[in-house]
């Protein structure tokens, strides 16, 4: 094991003192993480053998200027955890002097799966499968019933307009593609009447959420969560990208029809389909301008990650996917 | 001592001069087959899934060196034919309106652009009941 392995094993039980006395830490693992954060997984051993199984996650260095997003999710994810939302519990979480004043949170480790392809094709999750989407409605409905008053010293934005954030970001890039033009002037025309403003996930999709064999276990990666319209979060989980290569519109797994009837039945919200597949394309447009802003980065050699170069050629998936959509609304 | 036979040494035409042979293609393929047939045999877990990346970029590499010279006539027609210049006109013109009274044909032409595109970066995104080839 490397020194800066030891080094981190020696920080987390300094941490994790004041929480769990004198533990030993074991098994520290480093796990991929998304490109803000490292992720690690560890044991942290109690003298009486007791054994806690925890994940670790800090702001990568130079993140300091997304307002401490480790610690900041910690604060969004015991709220979520005390109203309903099936979340990893947090331990411990903060500014660390010991990982140079980088942001991160300590949160018990749940076994189970989030690698999208096996859940969609693998006989093991067919219940999992099933259950998708009353255990989604379930949590979703949960997730929006959380208010501003819930989370009183957590900086959330709130989007009240996230077709006109989205073209700004857009517009900033300066790279322009006439397909998205389209979308947005058809987005833009065909408005669905707003359902309200709720807490909003922002990114509740497979790859994001943690299934048992049963069921989905855990809401994970809440580093966009905000203020906004609880659809956003619906059409979002039926982008095609979302799904995974799986036949469903909904996640790879299911339809329309069932999922709004699911979450009318949790949220006392009716959603009409007109409605969603508007959410749908925002969402499509959506991570088509997330593509092009990745492979921008590796474009202007702010990363050299191939992963995000590979992702700079996905634009035109989601070109080809609005095309489609907007054939099918009739223009 | 026999005499070489001689009359087979003969090699194919080279078809990037003044450059030697393998071409950027070839060369561009052996590294693929390199990283399919062997490195990631012995790979597993993440680097894995980053190796398959490198193999799939790769074909989009070969893909785009083959077909970019058409598609790039492609592009130029469509832009003649929509009257505008390039993406950014194009871009702005559909902002401001101007193609509201014949948005199926933007959308026909579009499109024309798009599959191109797509044929390049993921041929197996295409759904299908649509007419790739």
């Amino acid at each position: 094991m490397s020194e800066n392995a030891h080094t981190l094993e020696r920080q987390i039980a300094e941490l994790l003192q004041t929480k769990l006395g004198e533990i030993v830490v074991m098994r520290l693992i480093r796990l991929s993480g998304g490109a803000n954060r490292e992720t690690w997984s560890f044991e942290a051993i109690e003298p009486s053998k007791k054994k806690h199984s925890l994940i670790l996650q800090m702001d990568r260095p130079g993140m300091e200027r997304l307002e401490g997003t480790c610690a900041r999710e910690a604060q969004i994810l015991t709220i979520a955890g005390e109203n309903g939302v099936p979340v990893p519990k947090v331990v411990l979480s903060g500014n660390s002097e010991g990982f140079n004043g980088r942001s991160f949170s300590i949160t018990e480790k749940i076994e189970g799966e989030t690698i999208a392809r096996k859940i969609l094709r693998d006989k093991t999750w067919d219940l999992a499968r099933e259950n998708f989407i009353s255990d989604s409605a379930k949590a979703l409905a949960a997730i929006h019933r959380l208010e501003e008053s819930h989370f009183p010293k957590v900086h959330l934005e709130t989007t009240s307009n996230p077709l006109n954030s989205l073209e700004a970001i857009y517009d900033a890039l300066d790279d322009p593609h006439p397909t998205f033009e389209l979308a947005f002037r058809w987005l833009k025309k065909n408005r669905p009447k707003p359902t309200g403003i709720s807490f909003v996930h922002g990114d509740y999709r497979l790859g994001n959420l943690l299934f048992s064999d049963n069921g989905l276990k855990a809401v994970l990666d809440w580093e966009i969560a905000h203020f906004g319209d609880p659809c956003e979060d619906l059409g979002w989980m039926c982008v095609r990208a979302w799904r995974f290569g799986g036949d469903g519109s909904v996640a790879g797994i299911s339809d329309y029809e069932t999922l709004l009837e699911s979450y009318r039945r949790e949220s006392g919200r009716t959603i009409s389909i007109a409605t969603l597949k508007w959410w749908e394309i925002f969402g499509t447009l959506r991570w088509g301008v997330i593509c092009l802003q990745m492979g921008g980065d590796f474009r202007t050699e702010r990363t050299r990650s191939l992963e995000i170069a590979a992702i700079g050629r996905r634009v035109a998936e989601n070109e080809y996917d609005l095309l489609i959509a907007l054939e099918e609304q009739g223009i | 001592m026999k005499e070489l036979d001689l009359s087979d040494w003969a090699l194919p035409p080279r078809t990037n001069l003044p450059y030697d042979s393998p071409s950027a293609e070839e060369l561009i393929l052996a590294v693929q087959e390199y990283l399919t047939e062997e490195v990631i045999l012995e790979s597993s877990g993440a680097q894995k899934w980053k190796l398959r990346i490198a193999v799939n970029t790769l074909s989009i590499a070969l893909r785009e060196l083959s077909e970019r010279d058409h598609d790039e006539e492609t592009y130029e027609r469509i832009m003649k034919e929509l009257n505008v210049t390039d993406d950014k006109d194009l871009s702005l013109k559909i902002k401001s309106g101007q193609f509201d009274d014949k948005m199926s044909n933007l959308h026909k032409k579009l499109a024309e652009i798009v599959e191109r595109k797509l044929k390049v970066s993921n041929p197996r995104h295409f759904l299908s009941d649509s007419d790739e080839t």
